[in-house]
């Protein structure tokens, strides 16, 4: 009898976990995440052991055991390239995002807030922002030369017009009636803009930043395509050329890594800077 | 303090047809009534206070508060909306104290001896009048609705209105707390001395609350009716259990269901509901 009400019970549970959006405990959730990395791990082991002896295969699937080689002769290494990698491709992406911000964040809310500056801005943003940023390295070249200038200018253009509609589309989701009770207690239209809009806006905004951070690091990797000696997609392309895979495979690791760790680091700020949120 | 409604009507332009939110409307409200506006929705009631507040502009016709023309929002105009609209970065102290900030701040300095200083002792005293006192440093997801409504009401009341529009501010809350909400109302205004217009869809909080109340017809939205209550201000729950309260009630209910038919077709749903017993029997 018990056995069977036991039974029924975690039935029950087992039904309220598929239920849309229903909360799971967290324990669950992180053996989840932890089980998806596993299937990724398993499937590439699978796919390497089984290519092992296959020349053309093999070349391009390196082992588990020949990447964590790879990966120990890249850290391992006297002129410590791969810190001047990551220092040199975090520094454009820094560079290039950091300005990116700086502009598209003010631009954004008055965007978002003044339809005269909506009319103005909007279409033209949407229009460029469907330029494939890789085509235009020649334009950039011709235009800033080779140096740092036209990689954090590529930098740049990959996320600041993708930013600066999101900031827009930020600020107008702020409820109408926040603006009008303002303006109802004696707010001016610069006063409403500063203590309304804007933070009210500003845990979306902050959002928005997370995920164009993360654009910013596929385009350093396309901007390192004009030339350049160090950072993480330069040298992925150089490995490659060599066809040095189990060094391909750290790095892309590393991004990887990285991405991710900067992506908690951001949750993390959001969290503590608007714990008065509802998300 | 006088508030004069003098022909005001609101027209939505359509790109086929207009529609007629509002129909010319007037009416005179003097210092310390309490006004309400009673009808269904879409009757242009909540238009009227909108225009009244200076957020929308009307078509044809003004008003004036003391007579100077409301063509935009103004201090001296407070109002509270069906909507939770507390700031959520602030806490309840600080929403209470946003408006007379502003004021304080702001290029209107009627009431420039009014200190940053005062201005907090105000909210505070307000926040204690709404029962909030102890909830000053909560943010308002920590709030229920009511209280927030609360928290609301003190903010406007704080920035000292002349004249607080509230656009149906109780209609999410549960009963109880709405009858509550209405005792509290009623005493506050007395305390601050404001003219308090209120927009609701509810008979019994139109009565309860109103000095006067004007009865409002949808399509086209005007006053079908002026009601004068003839309660005298200190009123009690108990006083919707009265028989005369009752009859006013009936009387008024009368009224909207006249002029409003139901939306829906009833006679195909009880030929419906015929049908189904002839084939069940």
């Amino acid at each position: 009898m018990e056995v069977n009400a036991k039974r029924s019970k975690l039935a029950l549970r087992w039904k309220s976990i598929w239920r849309l959006r229903s909360q799971i405990p967290w324990q669950i959730s992180l053996l989840l995440t932890c089980f998806s990395f596993l299937l990724v791990l398993l499937w590439y082991i699978w796919k390497s052991e089984s290519a092992v002896g296959n020349v053309s295969q093999s070349t391009f699937f390196p082992t588990v055991s020949e990447i964590v080689d790879g990966a120990v002769t890249i850290f391992t290494d006297e002129d410590k390239k791969v810190w001047t990698d990551i220092g040199t491709s975090a520094m454009r992406v820094f560079t290039g995002f950091l300005f990116a911000a700086v502009i598209a964040i003010p631009l954004g809310i008055y965007m978002g807030s003044y339809r005269i500056w909506e009319a103005f801005m909007q279409p033209i943003f949407e229009f460029i922002r469907y330029f494939p940023v890789p085509a235009l390295i020649p334009l950039l070249v011709a235009i800033y030369g080779v140096d740092e200038e036209s990689k954090i200018i590529l930098i740049f253009l990959g996320t600041f017009f993708q930013l600066i509609l999101m900031v827009a589309d930020e600020v107008r989701r702020v409820s109408e009636e926040l603006v009008k009770v303002a303006y109802t207690m004696g707010a001016n239209s610069i006063e409403v803009l500063f203590k309304v809009l804007l933070p009210s806006a500003l845990p979306g905004i902050f959002d928005a930043l997370r995920l164009c951070h993360g654009w910013a690091w596929t385009y350093v990797v396309v901007a390192e395509m004009i030339a350049t000696n160090e950072g993480l997609g330069i040298r992925i392309m150089k490995f490659a050329r060599f066809v040095q895979m189990p060094k391909v495979m750290t790095y892309l690791l590393i991004l990887g890594m990285l991405g991710l760790i900067l992506d908690l680091l951001f949750r993390y700020i959001n969290q503590k800077l608007f714990h008065w949120s509802k998300k | 303090m006088k508030l004069e409604v003098q022909n005001v009507s609101k027209i939505y332009q359509g790109r086929k047809k207009s529609i007629i939110a509002l129909d010319s409307t007037s009416l005179t409200v003097n210092a310390g009534e309490f006004i309400c506006f009673l009808g269904p929705s879409g009757c242009g009631k909540s238009t009227l206070l909108s225009t009244i507040g200076g957020l929308e502009n009307p078509t044809g016709g003004k008003v004036l508060l003391d007579m100077e023309e409301v063509s935009e929002p103004t201090p001296e105009i407070g109002m509270v909306f069906q909507k939770y609209t507390l700031f959520p970065w602030m806490t309840v102290l600080e929403n209470a104290s946003f408006g007379k900030r502003l004021y304080c701040n702001g290029a209107k300095g009627q009431l420039e001896n009014d200190r940053p200083k005062n201005l907090k002792k105000r909210a505070e005293k307000l926040l204690e009048m709404v029962g909030l006192a102890e909830f000053k440093n909560a943010y308002s997801k920590e709030l229920s609705g009511g209280m927030q409504q609360r928290v609301a009401i003190a903010r406007a009341l704080a920035n000292r209105p002349k004249v607080l529009l509230m656009d149906e501010p109780f209609c999410a809350l549960d009963s109880q707390t709405r009858e509550e909400m209405q005792e509290m109302i009623l005493l506050l205004s007395r305390v601050e001395k404001t003219t308090v217009l209120f927009v609701t869809h509810d008979v019994e909080e139109a009565i309860f609350l109103g000095d006067r109340v004007f009865v409002f017809s949808a399509r086209p939205g005007r006053v079908i009716r002026e009601e004068k209550i003839p309660f005298d201000k200190d009123r009690k729950p108990d006083l919707k259990l009265s028989s005369e309260f009752l009859e006013l009630k009936r009387s008024l209910l009368q009224e909207l269901h006249k002029c409003h038919p139901p939306s829906f077709d009833r006679e195909k749903l009880l030929t419906a509901i015929e049908k189904d017993h002839r084939s069940d029997s």
